[in-house]
């Protein structure tokens, strides 16, 4: 317990060495910031936009921001907390921009559609190529996934950003800028909305 | 507390991270809220199985994609940052001023007196020609044209034939690209030179055109094209005279100058039939610059226009 303790507090110290020696012209230290967070980003821009290839663009956009944002980096917050939030609205531009929504609307002649309380299923699923397929065996944690897929934009973030991803109340008020009892009551309301989708399941 | 309240402390109160006198205000809601107990009921199943639904990792490749999209430290962009980075910044400042103040000089004050210098030495030369198959008929009520002394329009320009104006025009050989570029004078009536009205050029006023100009109240504004530099071409003369057609049967007058071995024709029209007239001309070429609102108010426009002969 107390090794956890002190690997989370050294994180932020050994973030903010990297950004310096980054700073003082190493690209190595860039390279070892990317090593150590890129499965979180791209696993929070898959789980915000559910496609592969979107996610790792998406991921991509992130790290490029990120380097090209160092500079302007003042060391007073956590490099998680800014890199996630650069995450999240990288994955939002991405979602609202002409093509990603077009991509959304189109249906795919072998894989129907059902929509069921605001839910997106599909009757043939081919999960060969996902991801998904060798991470959720549990027939709950899917239905949970879809019913959190099937949220609104804003509560979606939320959620993935708590529930999913383990962030705290604080770090996700420092993400989404968002104050901290707004958070909370908003995911309140999200879970509550979930519990209603999940009704029978859970 | 209400239940919402209640509801946003609930995952807290589960993680027990929670301040013991909430926690007891919470347990007793609990006890008498069935609502708030099944939304703790369930998160309690649903906060482990949604922990539990895994962490996905980036694709193979991801970080030499990366890499590849990430700009090259050996390839610094221009300006290099070598170059400028051992100047101290207000040294930068200042060489950057100086530049700045290099360039607008350069384009600005000497072009002007070069300008000025070449309209002194040249005279002005403008004179009118009477279309050659136009009937010369006189008019009672004769007017000075306000461009120039040496410009005199007659009334009878107004009464316009464009048939025998055309006739009169030689044939169009070849394909003329006309470049039109309409900006406006201030021009002033009070007799001073052609040459000298049209040395008072300035930048588009689009707005402004009432016809109030700053040098004249009242008077007409006075639009001028590109020179020509070959104005002594077949086909320049071609269009010049289509064009005047095109002004005469729009009651409009015209009258010739040349300028800088340039032969500009100056046009005034009635501004009710300006755009009539610049939708005619389009036919001689792609008008590259948008033109100038004309007010209906304004009683008439003057207009010179120069060509540039194609290839």
């Amino acid at each position: 317990m107390s090794k956890g303790i002190s690997e989370i507090m050294a994180a932020p110290i050994e973030d903010h060495r990297l950004i310096a020696g980054f700073l003082n012209g190493d690209p190595e230290s860039f390279n070892q910031l990317v090593l150590q967070y890129k499965n979180q980003v791209f696993n929070l821009c898959y789980r915000l936009l559910g496609d592969v290839g979107d996610a790792e663009d998406c991921a991509q956009e992130a790290f490029l921001k990120v380097y090209s944002g160092l500079k302007g980096f003042r060391f007073q917050s956590s490099f998680k907390t800014w890199l996630y939030r650069i995450t999240v609205n990288t994955c939002k531009n991405k979602i609202a921009s002409a093509e990603y929504r077009s991509r959304q609307n189109m249906i795919e002649l072998d894989k129907p559609f059902l929509q069921k309380d605001d839910a997106v299923y599909r009757e043939i699923e081919d999960n060969t190529n996902s991801p998904e397929s060798l991470m959720i065996e549990k027939e709950t944690a899917s239905v949970i996934l879809k019913a959190i897929n099937s949220l609104p934009q804003h509560e979606k973030i939320l959620i993935v950003l708590c529930d999913i991803e383990g962030n705290s109340y604080h770090e996700i008020a420092a993400i989404t800028g968002l104050k901290l009892g707004t958070v909370k009551s908003k995911l309140a309301r999200a879970r509550h909305h979930l519990r209603n989708k999940l009704e029978g399941v859970i | 507390m209400n239940c919402s309240q209640i509801r946003s402390h609930l995952k807290d109160y589960l993680d027990d991270n929670i301040h013991p006198r909430l926690q007891a205000i919470i347990t007793g809601h609990l006890s008498s809220c069935d609502g708030c107990s099944k939304e703790l009921a369930f998160l309690k199943t649903y906060l482990p199985q949604a922990k539990d639904i895994g962490k996905i990792v980036a694709p193979p490749g991801f970080e030499l994609r990366l890499r590849q999209k990430l700009p090259n430290p050996s390839q610094p962009s221009f300006p290099s940052r070598k170059w400028f980075l051992p100047l101290p910044a207000p040294v930068t400042a200042f060489v950057g001023i100086l530049i700045t103040a290099a360039v607008i000089f350069y384009f600005s004050k000497p072009y002007k007196l070069m300008e000025k210098e070449q309209l002194r030495k040249t005279p002005a030369s403008a004179s009118y020609k009477l279309p050659e198959n136009r009937p010369a008929k006189k008019s009672s009520q004769k007017k000075q044209a306000p461009v120039a002394d040496s410009i005199a329009l007659s009334q009878e320009q107004a009464k316009p034939d464009i048939t025998s104006s055309r006739t009169g025009a030689k044939e169009i050989s070849r394909t003329v690209a006309l470049t039109l570029s309409l900006w406006p004078v201030n021009y002033s009536d009070s007799g001073e030179s052609a040459a000298k009205t049209r040395s008072q050029i300035t930048v588009p006023e689009l707005s402004n055109s009432t016809g109030q100009s700053a040098t004249g109240e009242g008077s007409p504004r006075v639009f001028a094209l590109e020179k020509s530099e070959k104005a002594e071409s077949d086909a320049v003369y071609s269009v010049t005279n289509e064009i005047r057609g095109i002004v005469n049967s729009l009651g409009g007058k015209t009258a010739t100058v040349k300028k800088n071995s340039a032969q500009l024709l100056i046009i005034k029209i009635q501004a009710q039939q300006y755009q009539q007239f610049v939708h005619a001309i389009t036919k001689y070429g792609e008008v590259k610059k948008p033109y100038p609102k004309v007010n209906q108010n304004e009683q008439s426009i003057e207009i010179e226009l120069g060509f540039q002969e194609g290839n």
